[in-house]
This record gives structure tokens, C-alpha cells and sequence, in this order.
């Protein structure tokens, strides 16, 4: 096949997108292009209060405003040298986990599923396929009512602080939730069950290194970083573990360990938990997966898992805080006062290790930010595994629809990265 | 007896006025004070139209005569009901959580329909007096954001940010800074607040003019 295919913009994925695979003589070459220009969040908080931050940031991305909520307030009590009461940080946990649930279910079966459904995209798959249509919107509607009670609202969520939660939740609210979510999981389980048999290309991308959130069990919260070959990290060493260089083509930076690609997300935080971490309802669902999955095309599967996992695990531990609140109530609050300090969160947003990192000054105010998305680790992996499909496919027609599809497993949240991706194959 | 309503001719009786002429026609004319086989007090002028004669007057009390000619939507009629709407704000206690109608009324559609966002978020705030984050010395910015958001923010106990951008009418300001200096709360912070999220916008620069200047 000879001429350009180009394929301007890739649907169904976060934000607008722009992939460019250039075959030459030897191996083909993938660049991410960025279209859009960086939005400066990092510049944007210099200045500001701690307290503004987390309204701030949260900005940067509407699907997981709530990761990025939590991640800066995480970062600023590690700074402030802050102890939030332990039940806060299940408090946290069991929201962020109804944030993945929601996120996973609404690129699994509305961006990704269509593709192998043979479907253009959600709006026919509502026509040949309303049942399964309704499912998943009544199933998403259930959980951002969940998420609303925690935490006042899904996107921008107005009940967390630094210190902790403005409200306590009653008990009775608790538990409401709490047998929501567990009313969920057969129709969840039902629509994940659909990602355990979509077949794809074979693919893998060598010295590729998973990096996750060190945390209990199979957790979306913690305080410290995994990185395939490098064992536990304290939260401050990503700056010495991962490289963050600018790249000519991109306005969104190249993240890699030493020179090897690294991958964030639900395949890596599978692969790094195991299936044993999963809750029961999941752990019967993923029993047929072969870890690690190498393919990074299985993310969708991993997706599929963690919305199974998610809802249930969500819907334990807000029973048991439902339990300990009627005991002997909750303490969600502690004060906050302004001190020097330098802090680092970590946590695992929907698409994978999200970082946070201020120095704040002794007024309280922001003196130094930077921030990685999941996104901005992914692209890099991305790129490698987009030259291994090309070179392993050649400059066949359907070469840039399996392109586009493989964007869409890894799920690019674009408006994190600040960045736009689109695809062009050019065969030179 | 004919008149001439926005250039529409129309049959009319003795003792009808403009606004009976008009309904007939299906040419809306807003009312808020009217009430049909009531009174014809016209005390709310919200109705007000334009003579040929250049004279502006109530449509639910002006009896229509032979040959007049009225228009209801001239720039200088919308202008003067803006300033209808804006009187009436100025004197109304903007409380919709305390009132029966909890925001559903004439009175805020119409304050849509003339683009007057001139209700800040303590309007729609559900915390009481002694529950008022300003009274606990938070800088909660509800007195000068525009409402709309139906108080998300406080109704959870997080003090207003600002991110709907605020309210630029004096007497709203005027009210805000009054609130402000009853908790003692300095205005240099709920500027620097109001700054987060519209810093670049002249509302941004009105306010801060407003404010700054009057401490």
C-alpha cells in the first residue's frame, strides 16, 4: 500500500487526539502531536493559597476531578505535615473507587465497546442495542448519585479539604449508599463480563515497566510508589526514578524510567496486585485472565475488572464506616495551619498514578508545583507500542482504524495531559 | 375603534386597554403587578410601552383611543423595563430558600429574559443565620457570586469560591460589603478569592473598584 492515510481526530477517546506513524526504510516511528497549547496549571497555583489549590486543580480534568482533588489535598497535608484521621482516608478511598467505577464502566462499554461490537460508536449501539444502552447509563446515573452523597458532586467535588471532609456524612446516608452500590454489581458484573471474550491483535512492548500506587490490598490511595525493577519508592523519589524530558514534536512531556517506556493504569495495577487483591464478585470474573497481561490492548479487560471491584469494595468499606459512625461517630476533620513544607501525593486516578508535588511557603502559599498525569506517563508507552503494531501490521488500509482503537484501550484523558492527539499515518 | 399595535391594525372596544388589545393579538406584553379584574394600580411599570408621540405608559392601565399607535418593543421600552426590573431587585430581599415560591417566580424569569444576574449565591444559600460561614470567620463569597449553582458549594459547608463570577450590581455590592464588615471579614482576602477564577474579566476589575475602593 503506498500514500498517506490520515485520520483526523480520533474519536471516542477524552479530548481532541493527533498520532502520526511514519514508515521509512527501517522500523516505523509514532509520534504523539500535540495540537492544543499547555493550560499552565502548574504556573496558574504559584502564589495561591494551599486552600485555593484543590479548587484549582481539580479544573484540570472533568471525568477525574476527584483524583485530582484528593492528589493535591494529599500533597498539601504531606506538606503541611497534616495527620488526617484514618477513617478520612477510607472516606477517600471508597469515593475514589466509586470515581474509577464510573469512569472505567463510561470508556469501557460507551468509547471502547462499540469498536468490537462492530458498532460506530455509542449512538448506534443505543439504536441496535438499547438494552445494554440503558444498562450502562442507569448504571453511571447510580453511580455519580453515590459519589454526590460522599462528596457533594462528582466533577469539581466541594466537600473535601485539606484536613478532611466539611460534612459528616450521616450514617444513615452511609449506609443508603452502601446498599446502592452493592444493588449495582450484578448489572455491572453483566456488562464487564462482555469485555472477558473481545479478541485483538497480539501485542507487546518491550522493557516495558508497570509503575503504580503502593497501597492495602488492591487500594486507589496510598503513600508510596511501585516501579517494576525498583521495588517501594517513597512518593519524593519519583523525581529520581522518572524522567520528565520536553520533546520536540510534543508540548506534552516524555515520561520514562532510565530510557524505558512506563506504563500506568488498570492493567498495571492488576498486574501488579494480582487477582488474589480483588474482591469476590471481580475475582470470579477475572479468573480466566493469564497475569501479567502483556497485551496493551488487555486494559480493557483490567478496565472491565476494576468496575466489578470497585462498586463492591466501595460498598464494604462504606458499610463499615456506616457501623463505626453509629458506634462511635466519625472524625472526618482536623485543622489545618499554614507552615513551610514540601509534600508529594500519590494516587491511582482512573487512568493510572497520579502525581502531585508543592513546596509551600511559610505563609501558606504555593512557592513551586508540578503535577504528572497518567496520560503523560501512558503517551510514551503509546507511541512504542503504536511502532510495534505498525511494524508488526505493515501500511495495511486498517492499519489507522486499529490505531484508533489501540488509543482508545489505553483511554488518553487529554484534557489531563493538557495535550490533543489525532491520528496520521504517513507512508513515506 | 382601530389602534395600531406593532404595525398590526386591530378592532378595539371603548374601555379596553393596550395590554387587552395586545393579548388578543398574541403580542406579549410582561406584567408582574397586574391581575386581571383587579385593580389597574400599573404600580410595577414593568408593562410599560411606547406611544408615536414618544411617550412611554403603562400598558395594563392606558385605555386604548381611535388611530393610536403603540409600540411594545422599541430599544427604549426594553431599556426602561430593565430599569424596571433592576428598581425592583434594589428593593426586593432576594431570599428564594424562604420563600414559598423557592426560586420558581415571574420576577427571576423575567430577570433572565433581560439578562439581569443580579442574585448572589446567599440567595439561594440553605445555611441559617447562626450556620452562616461568615459568621465563623470562613471568606465565603455567596454575597457577590452569581447565584444559579443552586449554593452547591455552602450546602456542603465549603465556603463559596466565586467560580460563577460575581455580581456586578452596586446594590448588591453595596449589601455584600456591608455583610463583610458585619463578620469582619477582610476584603483584601475575598478579593484574592474572587481572583481564582475571573481575575482577567472587567466584572473582576468592577468589583475590586467597588470593594477596594470603599475600605
Amino acid at each position: 500500500m503506498t500514500g498517506d492515510i490520515v485520520v483526523y481526530p480520533v474519536t471516542r477517546i477524552v479530548g481532541h487526539a493527533e498520532l502520526r506513524v511514519t514508515f521509512s526504510d527501517r522500523s516505523p516511528r509514532a509520534e504523539f502531536k500535540v495540537l492544543n497549547d499547555p493550560r499552565f496549571f502548574e504556573r496558574i497555583v504559584v502564589g495561591k493559597d494551599f486552600r485555593q489549590v484543590p479548587w484549582i486543580v481539580s479544573r484540570i480534568c472533568g471525568p477525574c476531578s476527584l483524583s485530582h482533588t484528593l492528589c493535591s489535598i494529599s500533597a498539601l497535608e504531606a506538606a503541611l505535615g497534616v495527620d488526617v484521621p484514618e477513617q478520612v482516608l477510607r472516606l477517600r478511598e471508597a469515593a475514589v473507587e466509586i470515581e474509577v467505577a464510573e469512569n472505567q464502566l463510561v470508556h469501557f462499554a460507551l468509547l471502547a465497546l462499540p469498536d468490537y461490537l462492530g458498532l460506530g460508536g455509542p449512538l448506534a449501539m443505543a439504536k441496535e442495542k438499547p438494552e445494554l444502552m440503558k444498562k450502562v447509563l442507569k448504571l453511571r446515573s447510580s453511580l455519580v448519585k453515590a459519589a454526590e452523597a460522599l462528596v457533594g458532586r462528582l466533577t469539581h467535588p466541594n466537600a473535601c479539604v485539606v484536613g478532611g471532609f466539611t460534612k459528616e456524612p450521616l450514617p444513615e446516608r452511609l449506609e443508603r449508599v452502601a446498599k446502592e452500590l452493592a444493588s449495582l454489581i450484578s448489572d455491572a458484573e453483566e456488562v464487564a463480563r462482555l469485555a472477558m471474550n473481545l479478541s485483538y491483535p497480539s501485542l507487546s512492548v518491550d522493557g516495558e515497566r508497570l509503575l503504580v500506587v503502593g497501597g492495602d490490598g488492591y487500594a486507589f490511595t496510598g503513600s508510596s510508589l511501585i516501579l517494576e525493577g525498583q521495588g517501594i519508592l517513597k512518593p519524593l523519589d519519583y523525581t529520581r526514578v522518572l524522567r520528565e524530558t520536553a520533546v520536540r514534536h510534543s508540548t506534552c512531556k516524555r515520561v520514562t524510567a532510565g530510557e524505558d517506556p512506563v506504563y500506568v493504569g488498570a492493567r498495571a495495577r492488576l498486574n501488579a496486585r494480582g487477582l488474589k487483591q480483588l474482591t469476590d464478585r471481580a475475582r470470579d470474573l477475572a479468573s480466566d485472565l493469564k497475569l501479567p497481561l502483556v497485551n496493551p490492548y488487555d486494559n480493557l479487560k483490567a478496565k472491565a475488572v476494576e468496575i466489578v471491584h470497585c462498586i463492591e469494595r466501595a460498598s464494604q468499606i462504606l458499610s463499615d464506616l456506616a457501623d463505626e459512625a453509629r458506634q462511635q461517630g466519625l472524625r472526618l476533620r482536623v485543622k489545618v495551619e499554614a507552615r513551610a513544607g514540601e509534600g508529594v501525593g500519590v494516587k491511582e486516578a482512573p487512568r493510572g498514578v497520579l502525581i502531585h508535588h508543592y513546596v509551600v511557603g511559610s505563609d501558606g502559599r504555593i512557592e513551586k508545583a508540578n503535577i504528572i498525569t497518567p496520560t503523560t506517563i501512558n503517551s510514551y508507552h503509546l507511541e512504542k507500542a503504536s511502532e510495534n503494531l505498525a511494524s508488526a501490521r505493515g501500511a495495511i488500509t486498517d492499519l489507522r482504524s486499529e490505531l484508533a482503537r489501540l488509543v482508545r484501550a489505553y483511554d488518553p484523558c487529554l484534557g489531563c495531559a493538557t495535550h490533543a492527539v489525532g491520528i496520521v499515518v504517513e507512508v513515506v | 375603534m382601530r389602534v395600531v399595535i406593532d404595525g398590526i391594525e386591530v378592532e378595539a372596544k371603548d374601555g379596553e386597554t393596550i395590554l387587552d388589545v395586545a393579548k388578543r393579538v398574541g403580542i406579549r406584553i410582561p406584567t408582574l403587578c397586574h391581575v386581571p379584574g383587579l385593580f389597574r394600580e400599573a404600580t410595577c411599570r414593568i408593562c410599560v410601552v411606547e406611544l408615536k408621540n414618544g411617550k412611554l405608559v403603562p400598558a395594563c392601565a392606558f385605555p386604548v383611543s381611535d388611530g393610536l399607535e403603540v409600540m411594545t418593543a422599541t430599544p427604549r421600552v426594553l431599556e426602561t423595563r430593565r430599569t424596571v426590573l433592576e428598581l425592583l431587585l434594589a428593593a426586593h430581599k432576594i431570599r428564594c430558600q424562604s420563600c414559598p415560591r423557592k426560586g420558581s417566580c415571574l420576577l427571576l424569569e423575567l430577570c433572565k429574559e433581560f439578562g439581569i444576574e443580579g442574585i448572589p449565591v446567599c440567595a439561594e444559600c440553605p445555611l441559617s443565620e447562626e450556620e452562616c460561614l461568615l459568621a465563623r470567620g470562613e471568606v465565603c463569597l455567596g454575597p457577590i457570586t452569581l447565584a444559579g449553582c443552586d449554593a452547591a458549594c455552602t450546602r456542603e459547608g465549603r465556603p463559596c469560591t466565586g467560580c460563577r463570577g460575581p455580581v456586578t450590581r452596586s446594590d448588591v455590592l453595596q449589601e455584600a460589603l456591608a455583610v463583610y464588615r458585619k463578620y469582619e471579614i477582610p476584603i483584601g482576602k475575598v478579593l484574592e478569592v474572587l481572583s481564582t477564577f475571573c481575575s482577567n474579566s472587567p466584572a473582576y476589575e468592577k468589583v475590586k473598584r467597588f470593594l477596594g475602593g470603599q475600605v
